[in-house]
């Protein structure tokens, strides 16, 4: 093994290469350690892994109940409240996610000072188990959703085949935000206080409790540059819809790979000097 | 051939005062922080094998070097090259969690570690039993006694064999029973031709176990080369510091200023001469103390002399007199009169040693003259005995 300082410019593809696959030579970490934080959460409890949902369906109910029955938005023009509610949850299910993997992200390489400092595990693993500890919460959603839109007559389609790559998708997304939350939070302790403000202004710019077709065509540039706005909409053409979401797919996947790379720049700029601010 | 080799190897650390600062540097471009110097550049070659232990205070960049070596660090200068899979204690259970059983911890620090799992499933009873813990693995951490947690976190750092293995300080762990296991089994890692880098504050293991050792003082090396060297070095070094009552210092006796009774030399016969102008004795070599003092018009039998060898922090090892001795000054010349005082073979053990000259009248009260610290002196012993003086004793059988 050889260690010398780490070059500056040379080789940048190759040594973004490097630091993903690291993640792929630590696999085993990755998956014990993310089955580590899913059961944190749940072990002890009496609702047991109801609690990974506790959060989403409790939004489901005051949303349903203020956007729905009070303020009467539908997704479809004849679409009551439980319409509404599968809607709204197709979409709440999948921001839920991310938004709980970034949270994490933003505390990971804090509270995992110990592994970081002592043991010989990359950094970018760290990111990572936040993002993958948020996919049983997010099955466990689908699954209820899946249930749920069935007993009301959306009967699922062939689509449906679809929806590992969208939960692919999802936790790429996740996985391309959260190195630079991480990282940021290390250097800046403020960033744990920002989140919870972007993630409710991303909440509100993504059509979650509204739908798309409602937004003033003024805003929709805005709204649509959103990545949150694709993913959500292409949960919904999958589960309620069954149509083929292929412009999102396109979308999602190109806006990963360009955040992949900016962020893992990013990130391998900064892992050794964020080290000495542990 | 080198299973490590550092070239020029250092840390340094910026330190910023407020987080804000780190902002200002970057969008200024100058420099808002205070440079920390954590290891001065340092040069290493431990060869295939050996065994190299690392000494200092705390602080003095042992475990700053530990992790450069182990490669959680990444050097600020410098180059380091390490041949053959290295795996590092740097801190026993790291990343274990109190909520899960020792089961599930030992296969996640075992991931950690590089194993897969076949090799995790294959190691498991080995490190169970090494343990200890029997039937505890299965309950949760948090429910363990600290001594439980160190055995667990021992024996799943230990289970992996690598080629090269950096320690910092975890053997002064778990009780007596567990040490001696846990020591053995660095020692059979030893003998098996693995390299092994070693850090503790037991400077006996250090100098046991190790045969090279480097002693770091405040970031930079002050000695590197024998461990036994090394240590016994550094062992004078803290005891000097730790002195309660600094050479300088000392009060000498009120004199009696119009005396003609007074300590003309006192020194020391034979020692070999060290570059720090200290003579150096080895344990079992002769060793005399001349004594030469004027008596003025005192009879001879009012006049005596009493010594006392110190070690350099203060302890008192051995003192006697002329007094005590019941025994009188011989003439040389005129009113100066001299003795000897042969301590052969010398039973001291390694350390700095001085002396404390009296010259006292027979009543043993009255002081006329005295060197409160002088003919320092080094003694090296090369045995693993410890202590300070060697003690008259036989093995015998047991009735």
């Amino acid at each position: 093994m050889y260690y010398a300082p780490p070059p500056i410019r040379t080789g940048f593809i190759k040594r973004l290469f490097k630091l993903y696959l690291d993640l792929y030579h630590h696999r085993q970490s990755l998956f014990l350690m993310a089955r580590r934080d899913t059961l944190l959460r749940i072990k002890g409890t009496l609702l047991g892994p109801l609690w990974l949902l506790a959060q989403p369906l409790f939004l489901l109910l005051v949303y349903s109940f203020v956007f729905s029955g009070i303020m009467k938005i539908s997704f479809r023009p004849d679409g009551g409240s439980g319409d509404f509610a599968l809607y709204l949850f197709a979409a709440l299910v999948p921001f839920s996610a991310l938004q709980d993997g970034l949270q994490r992200a933003s505390s990971s390489l804090m509270e995992n000072r110990d592994l970081l400092l002592k043991t010989q595990m990359p950094a970018i693993v760290f990111p990572a188990v936040a993002a993958i500890s948020t996919l049983v919460q997010e099955l466990i959603g689908l699954f209820i959703l899946i249930m749920a839109a069935w007993v009301m007559g959306y009967v699922p389609g062939i689509t449906l085949f679809l929806l590992p790559v969208m939960i692919g998708l999802r936790l790429l997304l996740t996985f391309a935000l959260a190195p630079v939350v991480a990282i940021l939070s290390v250097f800046v302790k403020d960033v744990g206080q920002v989140i919870p403000m972007l993630m409710l202004a991303l909440f509100f710019t993504t059509p979650i409790i509204y739908p798309l077709e409602m937004i003033p065509a003024d805003y929709r540039p805005i709204i649509e540059s959103n990545p949150m706005t694709w993913l959500v909409q292409a949960y919904r053409s999958i589960i309620l819809e069954s149509q083929w979401p292929v412009d999102n797919l396109l979308v999602l996947g190109a806006a990963c790979l360009v955040l992949l790379g900016a962020t893992g720049m990013l990130f391998m700029r900064l892992q050794h000097r964020a080290k000495d601010f542990l | 051939m080198n299973a490590i080799q550092a070239r020029h190897l250092s840390k340094h650390y910026r330190q910023y005062a407020r987080p804000l600062d780190l902002f200002k540097e970057w969008l200024l471009r100058r420099p808002f922080h205070a440079e920390v110097k954590a290891l001065a550049p340092i040069d290493l070659n431990i060869e295939k094998g050996a065994t190299f232990g690392v000494i200092g205070d705390n602080g003095a960049g042992k475990s700053t070097l530990l992790k450069l070596l182990a490669g959680t660090l990444p050097p600020s200068t410098g180059t380091l090259q390490i041949e053959g899979r290295k795996s590092a204690i740097l801190e026993l259970g790291s990343g274990f969690h109190p909520e899960f059983s020792g089961l599930e911890n030992i296969r996640l620090a075992c991931s950690v570690l590089g194993l897969s799992a076949a090799e995790t499933s294959q190691r498991m009873p080995d490190i169970i039993a090494f343990s200890e813990l029997g039937d505890a693995v299965h309950r949760p951490v948090k429910s363990y006694s600290s001594g439980m947690f160190v055995r667990l976190a021992f024996s799943v750092v230990t289970s992996i064999e690598p080629d090269v293995l950096i320690v910092d300080e975890a053997l002064s762990v778990g009780d007596a029973l567990f040490q001696k296991k846990s020591m053995d089994r660095m020692m059979r890692f030893r003998d098996e031709q693995r390299t092994l880098v070693f850090c503790s504050h037991n400077l006996y293991q250090v100098k046991e176990l190790c045969e090279q050792a480097i002693w770091l003082e405040a970031g930079v090396v002050k000695a590197q080369g024998d461990s036994a060297t090394v240590v016994d070095d550094y062992q004078d070094y803290v005891r000097a510091r730790q002195s309660a009552r600094p050479n300088s210092q000392r009060v000498t006796p009120e004199m009696d200023a119009v005396s003609d009774v007074y300590l003309h030399e006192v020194s020391l016969e034979g020692g070999i001469d060290t570059a720090e102008g200290v003579p150096l004795f080895r344990f079992g070599d002769p060793f005399a103390i001349k004594v030469r003092a004027e008596i003025g018009s005192r009879p001879v039998e009012d006049v005596h002399i009493g010594l006392i060898l110190i070690r350099n922090d203060g302890l008192q090892v051995y003192g006697v007199s002329t007094l005590i001795d019941q025994c009188n000054l011989l003439p040389i010349e005129g009113t100066t009169h001299g003795v000897r005082l042969v301590f052969d073979p010398l039973m001291l053990m390694s350390g700095d040693y001085a002396l404390e000259a009296w010259l006292l009248d027979r009543s043993g009260l009255h002081v006329y003259d005295s060197r409160p610290i002088c003919c320092q002196f080094r003694v090296r012993h090369e045995s693993s005995e410890v202590g300070l003086v060697k003690m008259a004793h036989q093995w015998e059988p047991v009735a």
